[in-house]
């Protein structure tokens, strides 16, 4: 592995105070950071190159630009050939501003596909690394995904996420359906329909099952979809509230808030034995579960102390350690799967924020203020963040860096699209 | 025209006796810090409260027509003399402050009538949805319904209803009742909707 230390590691945080007449004032955090700009040339020796190569060469520069950590130059600026047998002049590359280069050839003839990779810095003038990709899939757009992710992860440091898959909910007149969708918004598929009402999906770690929150006949429950044969079955319809479903990371539990005891309490469900235990145990709400990715503690909301607020529980322990301190409405919790950092629902002056926080309550870092913000969902790499936010009465999943920046949405304008849930690699 | 009238005088009778049997007995159920249930404030109940809980037999509100009779409080659930003929309440649900699911003296004063009428009955049951408006988190205010209707179904309880006649689902914000911002429209949301059978 090798890591480009330019300004994508150097991640400053400035403070944008905006006064406006009577507005209320507010901070956003930016970064330093910017996004490394690409030379990249693609050769096959595809016999139907064409349609191929396009769809290749589109599919990963959108994966690549869509995590905001590269751009990729226009051919049409290349000021020399990129082909693996041709030699390279560094300086010329300087001049157009070329961080990175990346030459790929991909031998489809071979079965299954193999690709050679060399990447270069032009600034060090030289050569970093060169390596072969074998394996790879035959459709394109997962072939491109593949490459994606490895050359992401060669420059970065971190895996790359774009093999990765996302759920959200869709509402239409007044019932809802489970959507499935690549991480890039291709190959959407109903994956399950015609509920009342759809809450909380969350992927399991190995992605072939799906928990939710259904409503059906005015009974809330707690249901496991398996995604290859769409066969669902409910592992909790107790009296009440049967709420926020969350799989542990090695996939054998599923925390989630219930109210059959007469008051929301977060339990475990055992998926192997199909036995429930209460993992909290006081008066008030306690809610919105989020497991620690080493699976040792579960982060999660409780207003034992009057007003919603972040706490963390050993799954062993009794005891909860409350860690937001800061306003008095913090909810929606979810832990990076780095472990650093746990994304939660905050309030800023009169506005609600998606906004991260480190596991000890410090370090607070505001994305996005506004109204309707609901819902934060990791990418499987921790890079990346999903929500969503209601506007003009209709919900719409966006997608932000961690580091800030400008949100993309992902879903159409006109669904109405909430709960999303990135799949956990 | 005169049926109707006798309606409302027998009503009207019913409604004296209830509230003349005394003071509301609870105003229990809610929680705030460290989620210790607490004692809502109890205060006189107005003849508007126990007329806001009745209709005339034709679904219509006779909320005027009483207002005037009744001085005090009523306490519906021990009035053994009135059970047979006890009325269904007509309010349709009780209502929430921000962030809470403590029952004021009102809403009480409603739920008190529902016990009278739900013990009437072995047969009758209650479904109680909790509602919450659209601020904050859908997930926070999914459990934050279902406290409100849990309080409910405590303080009916607590006037003596069988636990079993009584059923709690919490929708949290997503079937407002008014659809909007503002003040107005999120405190109709805030609710507990009632439905006897």
């Amino acid at each position: 592995m090798i890591k480009k230390t330019l300004p994508f590691t150097l991640l400053l945080s400035l403070l944008i105070t905006i006064t406006a007449g009577n507005a209320v004032e507010f901070d956003i955090y930016q970064s330093g950071h910017k996004p490394l700009r690409m030379a990249w040339n693609l050769d096959t020796n595809s016999t139907q190159t064409g349609a191929q190569e396009k769809i290749i060469n589109h599919t990963f520069k959108d994966d690549l630009e869509s995590s905001e950590s590269f751009t990729l130059l226009d051919p049409m600026s290349f000021i020399g050939r990129l082909g693996q047998g041709n030699t390279i002049d560094y300086a010329d590359w300087r001049i157009i501003g070329t961080d990175i280069i990346v030459q790929c050839h991909i031998d489809q003839l071979a079965t299954p596909p193999i690709a050679n990779i060399i990447i270069h810095d032009p600034f060090q003038q030289k050569e970093l690394i060169r390596y072969t990709l074998t394996q790879l899939p035959i459709d394109p757009r997962r072939l491109a995904h593949a490459i994606a992710n490895s050359v992401y992860e060669k420059i970065i440091g971190i895996p790359g996420h774009f093999s990765s898959h996302i759920l959200f909910v869709q509402q239409q007149h007044n019932r809802a359906n489970l959507i499935f969708m690549d991480q890039d918004g291709h190959n959407q598929q109903i994956a399950a329909s015609n509920f009342e009402l759809i809450l909380s999906p969350d992927w399991s770690s190995d992605g072939r099952h799906v928990a939710i929150n259904s409503y059906i006949a005015g009974q809330s429950r707690l249901e496991q979809l398996d995604l290859s044969t769409g066969r669902m079955s409910k592992f909790a319809g107790y009296k009440g509230l049967n709420s926020t479903p969350e799989y542990s990371p090695d996939g054998r539990y599923i925390a989630a808030a219930l109210s059959h005891t007469g008051n929301v309490e977060i339990h475990i469900f055992d998926t192997q034995t199909n036995q429930w235990r209460q993992f909290t145990h006081q008066p008030g709400i306690d809610t919105s579960p989020t497991w620690s990715p080493d699976g040792k503690s579960i982060a999660f909301v409780s207003n034992r102390s009057g007003n919603p607020h972040i706490y963390i529980q050993e799954i062993n322990s009794n005891t909860a350690k409350r860690i937001t301190r800061a306003t008095n409405y913090n909810t929606s919790p979810a832990w990076s799967p780095r472990g650093d950092r746990i994304a939660i629902i905050t309030k800023k002056g009169w506005e609600y924020a998606l906004a991260t926080i480190k596991t000890d309550g410090s370090d607070i870092r505001y994305l996005v203020t506004g109204t309707g913000i609901e819902s934060p969902s990791w990418s499987p790499n921790g890079q990346m963040l999903l929500y969503s936010q209601e506007i003009n009465g209709l919900k719409r999943v966006y997608r932000i860096p961690n580091w800030g920046g400008n949100p993309h949405p992902i879903t159409a304008a006109h669904i109405d699209a909430s709960d999303p849930a990135w799949s956990k690699n | 025209m005169l049926q109707k009238y006798k309606l409302i005088i027998s009503i009207v009778s019913v409604i004296g006796l209830l509230a003349f049997s005394g003071c509301a007995k609870k105003d229990v159920v809610g929680s705030n810090n460290e989620g210790n249930h607490t004692t809502a404030a109890s205060g006189q109940h107005t003849g508007t409260h126990e007329v806001n809980g009745l209709n005339d037999g034709n679904g219509h509100a006779i909320a005027n027509t009483i207002d005037s009779t009744v001085d005090g409080s009523m306490d519906a659930t021990d009035n053994s003399a009135a059970a047979s003929i006890v009325i269904l309440p007509s309010a349709p649900a009780i209502y929430f402050a921000f962030d809470s699911y403590v029952i004021d003296g009102a809403s009480a004063t409603t739920l008190q009538a529902y016990a009278a009428w739900l013990k009437a009955d072995g047969n009758r049951t209650m479904n109680i949805e909790g509602h919450c408006d659209q601020r904050g988190s859908r997930e926070y205010n999914l459990a934050l319904g279902q406290q409100r209707a849990e309080a409910v179904k405590s303080f009916l309880m607590a006037e003596g209803v069988a636990s079993n006649s009584i059923s709690t689902i919490s929708y949290g914000e997503e079937k407002p009742a008014c659809v909007g911002t503002g003040e107005a429209c999120w405190a109709q949301n805030r609710r507990a909707a009632l439905s006897a059978h």
